[in-house]
């Protein structure tokens, strides 16, 4: 698949432009997925993705081949649909700090109890739409695509470290956002 | 890292469509759309930037003529021709003292356009290596 996608870029490369259908053809679908995921309306996102493959394309030259093509592109959907919702929409909800460090790591553990609740599920997924967009990037390659720590470093740029950091900050934010939006209702 | 089975149901609830059936057409038309745009832009900066070298290049020109002909007062073409026998008395304005750093002025310019075209053929040589 590398060897025949390098082949592909090549010859984009030297001129035979419509041969990025396939690419586009390969790719679209799952670039989609992430981006509604980020962006949240399906119209800008299609506005986005469509985004994502132009600057894609204008960039081709600069892909070195040191990580994967999808990595490469999933690296400019992520950047293209933050800095779109960045653009678009309000800052999401600021959230207690002083909560979220004195929160014990066992007590945001009891979201996995949540799974049996619909209500409660809904209200997580009412929260997750109400995150940082890098927030919900993160959220979306760690927890839904079930990508790695080392993954989810390559596409965001970040260390995995920082990666790791991220996520434990998530979870707890996640379970102080739906816990207080439950004792306001 | 822990996974969490609450989060990655809760981000499966997330209204997910389908990308509509003629994605890779839209975005087929939007690059040569693109493409069409950076050639027309790409053609329109080569023009002008030749247009400036032109234009530099005469004002260096009618600059060393002008001076030419303040010291000899007619101009002679050099060489072995029939036209180094023809003199050719040409009278040009005189231009006043004041205006004289007009003429750096556009030898500047001449100068400047030289520079860009330069950088120009540097870049696409660099983006001509980098595409191989």
């Amino acid at each position: 698949m590398q060897t025949e996608e390098q082949e592909l870029i090549r010859r984009i490369l030297h001129g035979e432009t419509d041969l990025f259908a396939q690419l586009a053809d390969r790719y679209g679908r799952m670039i989609f997925a992430l981006v509604v995921r980020i962006v949240g309306r399906r119209e800008e996102a299609e506005e986005v993705t469509q985004d994502v493959f132009l600057k894609a394309f204008r960039q081709l030259g600069n892909f070195a081949g040191r990580s994967s093509f999808q990595t490469w592109l999933y690296r400019i959907a992520c950047n293209t649909a933050v800095s779109h919702v960045r653009r678009t929409q309000p800052r999401s909800m600021e959230i207690d700090e002083r909560r979220l460090a004195v929160l014990p790591d066992e007590e945001a553990d009891r979201l996995e109890e949540w799974t049996e609740r619909q209500e409660r599920l809904d209200a997580l997924t009412r929260a997750i739409g109400r995150l940082d967009p890098e927030e919900r990037v993160l959220v979306t390659l760690f927890y839904y695509e079930e990508r790695s720590v080392a993954e989810c470093a390559a596409i965001t740029a970040l260390s995995e470290s920082n990666v790791k950091v991220r996520l434990h900050r998530i979870r707890k934010k996640l379970y102080v956002m739906v816990t207080a939006q439950r004792d306001e209702t | 890292m822990k996974r969490s089975e609450a989060i990655r149901r809760a981000v499966g609830q997330l209204p997910v469509s389908e990308p509509p059936a003629d994605l890779t057409a839209r975005i087929m038309v939007r690059l040569q759309r693109a493409e069409r745009r950076r050639r027309r832009i790409e053609a329109l900066l080569a023009g002008t930037c030749t247009a400036a070298c032109v234009a530099g290049l005469a004002a260096v020109a009618r600059w060393a003529f002008a001076r030419g002909a303040e010291a000899a007062g007619t101009f002679t073409p050099p060489g072995e021709s029939v036209w180094n026998r023809l003199r050719i008395d040409i009278s040009l304005p005189a231009f006043p003292a004041e205006d004289a750093a007009l003429w750096k002025v556009w030898a500047l310019l001449a100068a400047a356009g030289l520079i860009l075209l330069a950088a120009d053929l540097l870049i696409r040589r660099r983006i001509a290596s980098l595409r191989k």
